[in-house]
């Protein structure tokens, strides 16, 4: 306990040292107890608490002025930083601000300067200040959690509050080594700050899953072009040039597969998707010698350089074991509806037999809108619907 | 005794010159049942003329010889070769005075400044007999060997309307020449030959990767008569001008499995038929158009050779086609290197000799250098298609061809840079030249595939005896005993210090001793390579493009090596002018050649990962995925 007390305030006792020629040393001791005493009963935690949750207009200015208020309030002896930190991080996703770096920065700035700075070795290493630390250590981390990476004022900021060995500057220094390195990281960028619109989510969405072939092309139809449809909504659908032969080569007489909602998510938002599926081909084992060199085909004449030629087909990415992918598409509203324009759009757009293919509609949980949160609903209920589509 | 009344030539257009005709003429004296009196008469001083022009030419081949170049890679090398070939003394003369009469033809001003193989242009060349220069003495050819005539392409590349020459020579009159019955060779042969019709050859097709993926489709008609000609050929040289096309299509469609296999058929399209639409293409300096055909009738009569025959055809004709680019490049070379020449002289004055300057020195003589290879190699395959009796020159020609057509670039850009934007202005000497090179390494096929495809020609060939050692190799569980005994035994191949003992140095002048243990060096390592590569990738091989062109790169050099030590090792045992700077030029080459093959080699042993080739696979990829250049910009910053 002593150990710790003398941690604690080591730098106090350090400090009237020095300065015990101009003051009385007993004296110093007595005021840094008694703001000792003092915090201890500090129970402005829960002023804060409220004065946060009991605003009405919960935005960035709202939150910044309560920053500003709480640094005005005391101008001599700033008190109780460390709860007020703890509940204005509590409450920053109802503010918005949650990703929103100058906000952090003003709720770092919120400690006094210089006062934290750890000024022997044993301090350094022993957590000088824990409580205040610990509390930018997590906020760090929740700057971390929600995707929010410091910039280079920052460093200064806490150099200054908590000196070159203080752990959430080391922290910071860490952050900066690796989150630069994450942020990129994505094989599939989307823009930052994520588009609101749907309909742009959807594209990136199928964009992404379509990005397994390099010669996919994304298409945007409107189901207004279908005179017969009832849903008046986008389409978003990919294809690539092998899909669409695959798609030509059905035989008219087996059934393709409209499946899904299948769930993509972008940063945070659930996109449901569809796939046309057809009926898996069988998979066909090359039998050739690996080792064989006695008989390589070479033709003489070649305007392209030669590549091996199998005597078997082999599968494209396309063709899988559970079945044949021939596209995939996200609708505005995922109903059967927009889907079945989906379908007619394919077959106006270079697939005029699709109409005599049967087509079976696999839906789980028919959903009307494209953002589905709602996880209490577990029961799926898989509406299986069969029927040829032909011209009304 | 070369030149031929025009006269003669005008009566005798679309008339019967055949053997049959002759025969009569010669032992019956009998005049066939004809019409027109005098024409009659003009007809037959035409045929006495042809009889007595014609000398016995009596070629005597020597017996098949295994492929030369594709034994490279089982560490096999015939020293026969090391004696460069030469025609006899008779046949040299001949052919040095009528090669000169054709050069000076080519200087006069209506035929250089000829924008277009017009009929008087053709004429001109067929007074001198060069058209149809391998067609027999009785069509009024010259009956030349391969030799001769890549001689006469040489001369006749001095002008700018080289390909278009060549093509109609290599592809319309030879097709003609080797494979027409006699019917065609009378109706077109001989109208070709007398310059008063043109050919093109309608082969590629933009979309085609190689001769099973031809799209233009012919149908026999429902009376069977004639063929229904479909679909569209693209980069067809001489289109315009021409007025017969010989066009290979898709007869024949087999398919096992997923593998098409297509048998072509070769017709003699006239251009006037209906359905025939040409379109231009637009081309600096050389005519090549598309040609379209749509629903094109073609009568039976006119299949060159036999219904879907055209691969065997097409075989037969394409060796002889690209090794004669290699006397088109070798043309070219040297005008560029001779204008150079004149331009620096000009340009030099007292205070600054330009032709003194070490950079200049070093430009012109890796130029002469390269220029000897591409003369070495020409003629020592033309020598192989001659004196062996069918000699498999697959490899060899398309050797001379990329070659050549690399070499004339590599010039080409030199003396560009040492020139300056001057050589691109219109009226400089060297761009039509510049232009004509870069036609070289992509006109029909890209230089880059050819190397590719050589490389696998003569890996398919060591494939054939190396498969039990492949086999091995492969299969180190198995052959445990083998595969230790071999890190043994090819110890020295793995240092890159082979042994050698082919004693080429036997069958050379001994000044050039040190060349020839080069050039065993690089047999020994090409024999190394072969076995590295099937090893290692085993019949996958196709497909690793990076590796292939190492090794025919190295290939090339070899064979190039080959020809520049035979020749000049033979220029100086008879002491021809210069002989002593010839062995200096090969020597030059040689240590150049030799210098890349060790390097190519040894990038194939060292395998994907100890060079580029595996970072070059990664970053393609992702620039295909991106669709485009994917890095940020230097500037970006990312906080």
């Amino acid at each position: 306990m002593f150990l710790k007390k003398l941690l604690r305030y080591g730098s106090v006792f350090y400090k009237s040292k020095q300065c015990s020629v101009k003051h009385n040393f007993v004296r110093s001791i007595q005021i840094s107890t008694e703001r000792y005493e003092e915090n201890k009963k500090d129970t402005k935690a829960l002023v804060h608490k409220d004065s946060f949750e009991n605003i009405e207009n919960k935005n960035k200015n709202t939150y910044l002025e309560m920053v500003k208020i709480f640094i005005n309030r005391d101008h001599v002896y700033r008190r109780g930083h460390v709860e007020f930190i703890y509940s204005a991080l509590k409450n920053m996703e109802e503010f918005g601000v949650h990703k929103d770096l100058e906000v952090y920065k003003s709720l770092i700035d919120v400690l006094p300067k210089g006062k934290f700075v750890p000024t022997n070795i044993i301090q350094a290493e022993f957590m000088h200040y824990p409580k205040q630390q610990q509390c930018i250590i997590d906020l760090l981390e929740q700057m971390e959690d929600n995707g929010v990476m410091p910039d280079i004022e920052m460093e200064p900021l806490l150099l200054n509050i908590f000196g070159n060995r203080g752990f959430p500057v080391r922290r910071y220094w860490r952050m900066m080594y690796w989150m630069p390195k994450f942020k990129n990281l994505s094989p599939w960028p989307v823009p930052d700050p994520l588009p609101k619109d749907t309909f742009d989510l959807a594209k990136y969405a199928i964009e992404r899953i379509s990005s397994v072939d390099v010669n996919s092309v994304v298409t945007v139809y409107q189901s207004e072009d279908i005179p017969e449809s009832i849903d008046k909504t986008w389409i978003v659908s990919a294809q690539s040039k092998s899909q669409r032969m695959l798609l030509g080569q059905h035989k008219l007489k087996d059934p393709i597969y409209v499946e899904g909602p299948f769930t993509i998510w972008i940063k945070g938002n659930p996109i449901n998707y569809f796939i046309l599926r057809g009926e898996p081909k069988p998979v066909i084992e090359e039998d050739k010698d690996p080792d064989d060199v006695s008989n390589l085909k070479v033709s003489l004449f070649s305007l392209k350089p030669p590549v091996a030629k199998h005597v078997k087909v082999i599968p494209s990415v396309h063709e899988q074991e559970d079945g044949v992918i021939f596209s995939v598409c996200a609708t505005g509203t995922s109903s059967k509806d927009s889907l079945l324009s989906w379908i007619r759009h394919l077959e106006k757009d270079g697939f005029p037999n699709l109409g005599q293919v049967p087509v079976v509609f696999m839906l789980k949980s028919s959903t009307k809108e494209i953002i589905n949160l709602d996880m209490d609903n577990t029961k799926e209920k898989i509406e299986k619907e069969t029927g040829k589509i032909d011209d009304k | 005794m070369l030149m031929r009344p025009s006269l003669n030539k005008k009566l005798l257009q679309n008339k019967v010159v055949s053997l049959d005709l002759i025969k009569t003429a010669l032992y019956n004296q009998q005049v066939p049942a004809v019409q027109n009196a005098p024409e009659d008469y003009e007809k037959q001083l035409k045929v006495f003329q042809t009889l007595t022009n014609v000398t016995k030419r009596t070629r005597i081949k020597k017996p098949h010889k295994p492929p030369f170049v594709k034994n490279f890679l089982l560490g096999k090398f015939d020293t026969d070769i090391l004696t460069y070939p030469e025609l006899n003394k008779e046949d040299t003369k001949n052919l040095e005075e009528n090669v000169k009469l054709v050069k000076k033809l080519m200087k006069q001003s209506h035929i250089s400044q000829s924008m277009s193989i017009s009929k008087q242009f053709r004429q001109n060349l067929s007074d001198f007999r060069v058209i149809g220069l391998q067609a027999p003495q009785l069509m009024d050819g010259l009956e030349c060997n391969v030799t001769e005539s890549s001689m006469f392409i040489e001369a006749l590349s001095e002008s700018n309307l080289r390909n278009g020459i060549v093509n109609n020579e290599q592809l319309g009159v030879q097709i003609l020449n080797t494979f027409a019955n006699e019917q065609l060779k009378i109706k077109y042969l001989t109208q070709l030959m007398s310059g008063e019709i043109l050919s093109a050859t309608c082969l590629t097709e933009s979309t085609a990767t190689d001769l099973n993926s031809f799209k233009t489709k012919a149908v026999l008609s429902s009376d069977e008569k004639s063929w229904i000609l479909n679909g569209t050929k693209n980069f067809v040289v001489n289109g315009k001008s021409a007025d017969i096309f010989v066009v290979f299509a898709v007869t024949k469609v087999i398919s096992r499995d997923i593998i098409k296999d297509t048998k072509l058929t070769a017709f003699l399209v006239d251009k006037d038929s209906p359905g025939i639409t040409v379109k231009d293409v637009n081309s600096q300096g050389i005519e090549v158009v598309d040609v379209t055909f749509n629903d094109t009738l073609v009568s039976s009569e006119n299949i060159i050779g036999e219904v879907h025959n055209g691969h065997t055809l097409l075989r037969s004709v394409t060796s002889e086609h690209r090794l004669s680019v290699a006397p088109m490049c070798i043309t070219v070379t040297k005008n560029i290197l001779n204008n150079l020449v004149t331009e620096i002289r000009n340009n030099s004055d007292e205070n600054n000799l330009l032709h003194e300057i070490d950079d200049v020195r070093e430009n012109i003589g890796e130029m002469a250098a390269s220029l000897y290879g591409m003369e070495s190699a020409t003629y020592l395959t033309t020598g192989l298609v001659d004196n062996y009796t069918e000699q498999d020159i697959e490899v060899e020609s398309i050797i001379s061809k990329v070659f050549a057509s690399e070499q004339t670039m590599n010039c080409a850009t030199k003396s560009l840079s040492m020139i300056g934007l001057n050589g691109l202005l219109d009226s400089h000497w060297l761009n039509p030249l510049y232009q004509e090179a870069i036609r070289f390494k992509t006109l029909n096929e890209p230089d880059n595939g050819l190397k590719i495809i050589l490389s696998l020609l003569c890996l398919q060939h060591a494939g054939k005896e190396l498969n039990d050692l492949v086999n091995k190799i492969r299969n180190p569980l198995f052959h445990g005993a083998f595969n230790l005994r071999r890190i043994w035994t090819n110890r020295r191949n793995n240092e890159d210090n082979p042994k050698l003992d082919l004693e080429l140095g036997d069958h050379l002048h001994p000044s050039l001793h040190n060349s020839s243990k080069q050039l065993e060096y690089c047999i020994k390592r090409l024999e190394f390579a072969a076995e590295i590569l099937l090893a290692r990738y085993g019949p996958e091989v196709l497909n690793y493009h990076m590796d292939l062109k190492r090794l025919g790169d190295a290939i090339i050099d070899t064979y190039v090596m080959t020809a520049c030590i035979a020749r000049s090792s033979r220029s100086y045992c008879i002491g021809l002018p210069n002989a002593a700077m010839e062995l200096t030029l090969a020597m030059t080459f040689c240590n150049t050649a030799v210098e890349r093959v060790k390097n190519n080699i040894n990038k194939l042993y060292l395998g994907y990962y100890h060079t580029n080739d595996q970072s070059y696979r990664t970053i393609s990829k992702k620039v295909f995925k991106y669709k485009e250049y994917f890095p940020s910009h230097p500037l970006a910053r990312n906080f």
